[in-house]
C-alpha cells in the first residue's frame, strides 16, 4: 500500500502531512546528553529516575548525599544491589512485545550485575533514611503517592510492593497472551483478592472481559463491559473492551 | 581489560570470582553503550511519538526518560528497537494521560494547539506551525488504535508487517485500521480547510 505522501493528495492534506517533518525536539543535543548520563551512565547508582538537571533538586540532592555519606561511609555506591527504579515499573508491561511472557523478563537494570563482594553493603542493610529520588515536577510525584513511595524504599517482605502488583498483572496478561484465558481469569481473581485497592484495576477488568470472550462467555463479558464503560468511559482500556465485545456497546 | 583488572583487584577476589566479575562488568559496559546509542539514535523518534500519543509538553521530558529507562532495563530483550520504543511510549503516554486526568486538567484542542504554537521554532513560518498544530489536533481526535497505525505508517515510515509486530495484531487489522484512520484524517483535514 502506498503512503499518502507518495500519491496524489488534496493540497491541505499534503500540507498537514508534510508539516510533520518540522516536528523536532527543541533541545535534542542537551537532552540526549542528560539521558545518556542519567539512564545509560547512572544506572548502577540507582539514580535512573533522578532528573538531576534541575538546579533546585541538585542542591537538595547534594545535601542529602552529604548527610547519607556520613551514615553509610560511602559504601552505598559500591553496592551491586542498588534498588531498581520501581517507580518506572508501572509502565513496563511490555510482556508480549518480543513474543515473550513478562514472567521471563528479569527486572534488574543492565548494570546491576550480581558480583558479591566483601566490600559491599546490601541495600536492605542500609539505614531506613534512604536518599529520595526527586522528580523534576513535584506535582507529578504528588499525583502518584503509592508509586513514589515504592521508588524510594527497598522492597519490603512485609507489604506487597508495586513491583509485586505489577508482576501479578503481568502474569495474568501472560496467561491470556499464552492462550490460556481460564488461567488469566484465575490470576485476575487472585490479583483482586491480593490487591483490593490495586493500581491496575481497569487493566485487569479489561483483561477479564477479554478472557471471558475468549472462553465463549459472551453475555457475561458484555455485561461486565457495559459496566466497565459506564464507570471508566475515558479509560485507555475502553477501546480494548469495546473491541473485545464487538460494536454493540459503542457509544 | 586492564582497566577492569584495576577495578576488581583491590576487592581481593579469587581468580574465578574475578573472571566472573570481569565478564559481568564487560557485559554491563556493552549494555550501557547500547543504551547510549539507542538514546542518541532514537531520541527524536521517542519525543515525536510521545507527543503524537497525546503527552502534554509539560510531561514530555519525563515520558521520554521513562521510555529509555524501560529500554535500559530490557535492553537484552529488544529485537526491533523502534517497535519496542514505540510500545514503551504507548504505555508511558497512557500513564501520563491518566496522571493528567487525576490532576483534573483538561486537554482540549485549543490548549493542545496553543502548546504547539508556543513550541514553534522562530525560523519556521507561521503557516507550517499552524499546519503542524492542526495535524496534532487531528491526531488527538483519532481513537488511539487508529492514531498509532496512522503515525507509524504515514509519518514514521514503518512497514505494515513492522506495525503488526509492534502492536501484536494481524496485518489485516493494521490495514483496516489504516484505512479508517485515513478516512478520519481526510474528513478532519477538510473541516480545517
Amino acid at each position: 500500500m502506498k503512503r499518502l505522501l507518495e500519491g496524489s493528495l488534496p493540497p491541505r492534506a499534503a500540507t498537514l502531512l508534510r508539516s510533520a517533518a518540522t516536528d523536532v525536539p527543541p533541545r535534542a543535543t542537551e537532552e540526549k546528553a542528560r539521558l545518556v548520563a542519567v539512564v545509560a551512565g547512572g544506572a548502577s547508582t540507582g539514580g535512573v529516575r533522578s532528573r538531576i538537571a534541575s538546579g533546585k533538586w541538585l542542591a537538595l540532592l547534594s545535601l542529602v548525599v552529604v548527610g547519607a555519606a556520613g551514615v553509610v561511609g560511602g559504601s552505598h555506591w559500591l553496592s551491586p544491589a542498588s534498588p531498581a527504579p520501581e517507580l518506572s515499573a508501572a509502565h513496563e508491561r511490555l510482556d508480549d512485545l518480543n513474543g515473550r511472557p513478562a514472567a521471563t523478563i528479569a527486572p534488574e537494570l543492565p548494570s546491576a550485575a550480581p558480583s558479591p563482594s566483601p566490600a559491599t553493603i546490601s541495600v536492605s542493610d542500609l539505614p531506613s533514611a534512604a536518599i529520595p529520588a526527586p522528580r523534576l515536577k513535584p506535582q507529578t510525584a504528588s499525583a502518584e503517592p503509592p508509586a513514589a513511595t515504592a521508588a524510594v524504599r527497598p522492597s519490603s517482605a512485609a507489604a506487597p510492593t508495586l513491583e509485586d502488583e505489577l508482576k501479578a498483572v503481568d502474569e495474568a496478561r501472560a496467561a491470556f497472551v499464552g492462550h490460556d484465558p481460564a488461567l488469566a481469569l484465575e490470576r485476575v481473581t487472585s490479583y483482586r483478592r491480593r490487591f483490593p485497592a490495586g493500581h491496575f484495576m481497569d487493566e485487569t477488568e479489561a483483561l477479564e472481559i477479554q478472557a471471558l470472550v475468549a472462553l465463549g462467555r459472551k453475555e457475561e463479558a458484555r455485561s461486565r463491559a457495559g459496566r466497565f464503560l459506564a464507570l471508566h468511559p475515558e479509560s485507555p482500556y475502553a477501546q480494548r473492551v469495546r473491541s473485545a465485545v464487538g460494536s454493540k456497546l459503542e457509544h | 581489560m586492564r582497566s577492569l583488572e584495576h577495578v576488581v583487584a583491590p576487592l581481593g577476589l579469587g581468580q574465578a570470582e574475578k573472571r566472573t566479575a570481569l565478564v559481568a562488568r564487560s557485559a554491563d559496559d556493552d549494555r550501557s553503550a547500547r543504551v547510549a546509542r539507542l538514546i542518541n539514535e532514537h531520541y527524536e523518534f521517542v519525543w515525536r511519538s510521545a507527543r503524537r500519543l497525546g503527552v502534554r509538553d509539560a510531561d514530555l521530558d519525563d515520558v521520554v526518560q521513562e521510555v529509555f529507562v524501560v529500554a535500559a532495563r530490557r535492553i537484552d530483550e529488544i529485537t526491533h528497537e523502534l517497535g519496542f520504543l514505540f510500545r514503551a511510549c504507548m504505555h508511558a503516554a497512557s500513564h501520563s494521560r491518566r496522571s493528567v486526568q487525576r490532576r483534573r486538567e483538561v486537554v482540549d484542542e485549543t490548549r493542545v494547539e496553543h502548546e504547539i504554537d508556543g513550541r514553534a521554532n522562530p525560523e519556521q513560518d507561521a503557516e507550517t506551525a499552524e499546519a503542524r498544530a492542526q495535524l496534532q489536533g487531528i491526531l488527538e481526535e483519532m481513537p488511539e488504535e487508529l492514531r498509532v497505525v496512522f503515525v507509524l505508517y504515514e509519518l514514521e515510515q514503518f512497514t505494515m508487517s513492522e506495525i503488526a509486530e509492534t502492536l501484536a495484531v494481524p496485518a489485516g487489522t493494521v490495514a483496516s485500521r489504516l484505512r479508517r484512520a485515513r478516512e478520519t484524517f481526510f474528513a478532519r483535514a477538510d473541516e480545517r480547510e
